[in-house]
């Protein structure tokens, strides 16, 4: 086998620590004590890694997916740490904020990216001061309505961005990938139909006809 | 006491992430102020520029007289054969690389190579450079199948293939992989995945040569073809890092843009027509500001049947281009002219001419046997034994019988002033013709 580079190996345990999270979806694993989980996920985020056939079971998702973004990282890794610090819960509400920033991002970008129009928003990610400059705003903004994941996450990709951890040189996709925007668009669509639904509950009769 | 405690750690909380907002942001707007600014296009030389030409027909081309040298440079037989990529070597030899198997876009498919020597006239025999399992195991992912080489000459010397490689679905799950070489295609580096879309990196192809620009980056035509169909410009440092991409059009209708420098200011585009609107025309788009915007996409009065195409600038700046310059087939493959920056155009040379014979005409014995004048018009050794007809038969049976196809061409101007052309024969073979300027001067004087 090649010697992986270090972008494969970043790509590589990126993907090994999001399929770990994956378990977490199923009740049973949230009901496990909080060691046996853990030793749980561990587990399967070795076995990712062990070679199947002439590739790691992690690289035949990562051909798929490509390298998943810190962001989706970020969330996944949250996940895993609240597990093994004993507070997973099935109804955890959603960091709407983030989510809802990931959705409007999403739908900014792929559209447009995938050729409506002849804006190209992702080229903007091969190091435009102006996209720079925006998302430093938006961290700074986030810091100051005291949402220290998001400022973080932000923080995070962009650090990322700058010491080359993947292959990619393009900055969107340290912020995005579509795995956290459909997940994000989901939630967030989620989110609003249970408002609705909770405000019409509690409309007077009248405001019902 | 453990109120105030936790109020100081809060905050101490929230100035460290304050801190790495900074620190973080910083390092990027570092990273900004040093990365290569944009370069002009370089005036077109011969170490970089690719032209050609070619000629034959199902009747009667004589090569000697016209000044044409044809040859197979593929010999493997009853494989599918496709997508060939001129580049010229150190030593002025040519090296062309293509992509076989057992059918289009199957798991066996393979990138293979052959050389020229232009002073025995012979082609080596073909090797294979990269397969799915050469890459798969490079690139430390799925691979399911490859396709489309594309060679191009490093501002360093060092020699590029750039193809690509699918692991989900049919071409528009193209992504982009680059190998490189230090001594002419002998040996290869690990290949290395251009990232060049947000969607799962996915619908990137490549099929036009690369161009050198005057900074030493590479230029990389590129085209998308997911949900829409566009042509794109990439800018790779010498590690095969992208710089820039530039969007030439939009839409769901141009493929496999054709890049033709000028001077360092002034280029023109032309693309695949894909789209359903007739008339079929080849689509053309141009700059004069070095690549910084381009005009709106137009039809040129190019025929094209949604067929790729390839061209060149010569030396006069005159603009030469190899194209099947028809609205509906691929049954002949032209060679055109444009003096006037790509405004109109003048047949050259008509290099295969199938277009008189009607798919529905063809039987089996007399398409085998025109298969077989067709081979040895190309390789007068040919005989029936050798297998051609079968192999294409292979490739050229539909529903409504057997049909010709000559596609994909690729051309290049070597160093000393010979041209190539390359292209698909019959999806079976790859076929090379050679001309010289002398006959090009020819051909251009006698249009006059």
């Amino acid at each position: 086998m090649t010697s992986p580079v270090s972008t494969d190996l970043t790509g590589l345990a990126g993907l090994a620590l999001a399929l770990a999270a994956l378990p977490l979806a199923i009740p049973a694993v949230r009901r496990l004590p909080p060691f046996r989980r853990a030793l749980l996920l561990a587990t399967v985020a070795a076995i990712v890694l062990v070679p199947f056939g002439p590739l790691p079971w992690a690289a035949y998702v990562r051909g798929v997916t490509g390298d998943l973004s810190i962001t989706t990282l970020v969330l996944c890794g949250g996940a895993i740490l609240r597990s093994i610090a004993g507070r997973p819960k099935a109804d955890e509400p959603p960091q709407l904020w983030g989510l809802t920033l990931i959705a409007v991002a999403a739908l900014a970008l792929y559209p447009m990216a995938l050729g409506v129009g002849r804006f190209d928003p992702y080229r903007l990610g091969y190091g435009s001061p102006w996209f720079v400059g925006g998302l430093l705003a938006v961290a700074l903004a986030a810091w100051q309505f005291r949402r220290p994941e998001i400022a973080g996450s932000l923080a995070l990709a962009t650090l990322a961005w700058t010491l080359d951890w993947y292959e990619s040189t393009n900055l969107w996709d340290y912020l995005l990938d579509p795995l956290v925007s459909f997940y994000a668009l989901g939630a967030v669509t989620r989110s609003g139909f249970g408002r609705l639904g909770r405000a019409g509950r509690r409309a007077p009769p009248a405001a019902r006809v | 006491m453990a109120r105030p405690n936790n109020s100081c750690g809060r905050k101490l909380g929230q100035y460290v992430v304050l801190g790495a907002v900074l620190a973080a942001f910083g390092a990027g707007f570092r990273k900004i102020a040093r990365r290569t600014p944009a370069a002009a296009y370089q005036t077109p030389g011969l170490s970089t520029s690719q032209p050609s030409v070619a000629a034959a027909s199902i009747g009667s081309v004589d090569h000697a007289d016209i000044g044409l040298r044809s040859a197979f440079v593929s010999h493997r037989k009853l494989v599918h054969t496709h997508a060939a990529s001129l580049v010229e070597l150190g030593d002025s030899r040519v090296r062309v690389f293509w992509y076989a198997g057992t059918d289009e876009g199957t798991q066996d498919v393979t990138i293979q190579t052959a050389v020229f020597d232009p002073r025995a006239g012979r082609w080596s025999p073909e090797r294979m450079v990269a397969s799915r399992e050469t890459s798969q195991r490079d690139l430390f992912r799925y691979v399911k199948k490859v396709g489309n080489p594309v060679a191009a000459r490093a501002a360093d010397g060092s020699l590029w293939l750039l193809y690509v490689t699918v692991s989900v679905g049919g071409w528009a799950g193209s992504s982009i992989t680059a190998i490189t070489s230090r001594d002419d295609g002998e040996t290869w580096s690990q290949a290395r995945r251009i990232i060049t879309s947000p969607f799962f990196n996915q619908s990137t192809l490549v099929k036009s040569p690369p161009f050198t620009l005057a900074d030493g980056t590479l230029g990389v035509p590129v085209h998308h073809e997911f949900l829409g169909k566009f042509g794109e410009l990439l800018r790779l440092d010498g590690s095969a890092a992208v710089l820039d991409k530039v969007r030439l059009s939009s839409g769901r209708a141009g493929l496999q843009p054709v890049v033709l420098v000028e001077d360092a200011q002034h280029a023109l585009v032309l693309m695949r027509y894909a789209g359903k609107m007739r008339p079929n025309r080849v689509l053309g788009t141009a700059t004069a500001d070095g690549g910084r915007t381009w005009s709106p996409v137009t039809k040129t009065t190019l025929s094209n049947s949604n067929a790729a195409l390839t061209g060149l600038v010569l030396a006069d700046g005159r603009m030469l281009v190899a194209l099947n310059n028809s609205e509906e087939n691929r049954n002949a493959l032209t060679l055109v002219v444009s003096a006037d920056s790509g405004s109109t155009w003048k047949t050259v040379c008509t290099v295969e001419d199938q277009s008189f014979v009607k798919s529905p005409d063809l039987k089996d014995a007399p398409y085998s046997a025109a298969i077989e004048r067709l081979a040895r018009e190309t390789d007068q050794g040919a005989t029936a034994a050798d297998g051609y007809a079968e192999s294409v038969k292979r490739q050229m049976r539909s529903a409504n019988g057997y049909s010709f196809e000559f596609s994909y061409p690729s051309l290049l101007r070597t160093r000393e002033g010979g041209f190539h052309l390359v292209y698909t024969w019959n999806e079976a073979f790859i076929k090379h013709v050679q001309f010289s300027q002398a006959w090009l001067d020819q051909r251009l004087a006698e249009m006059k």
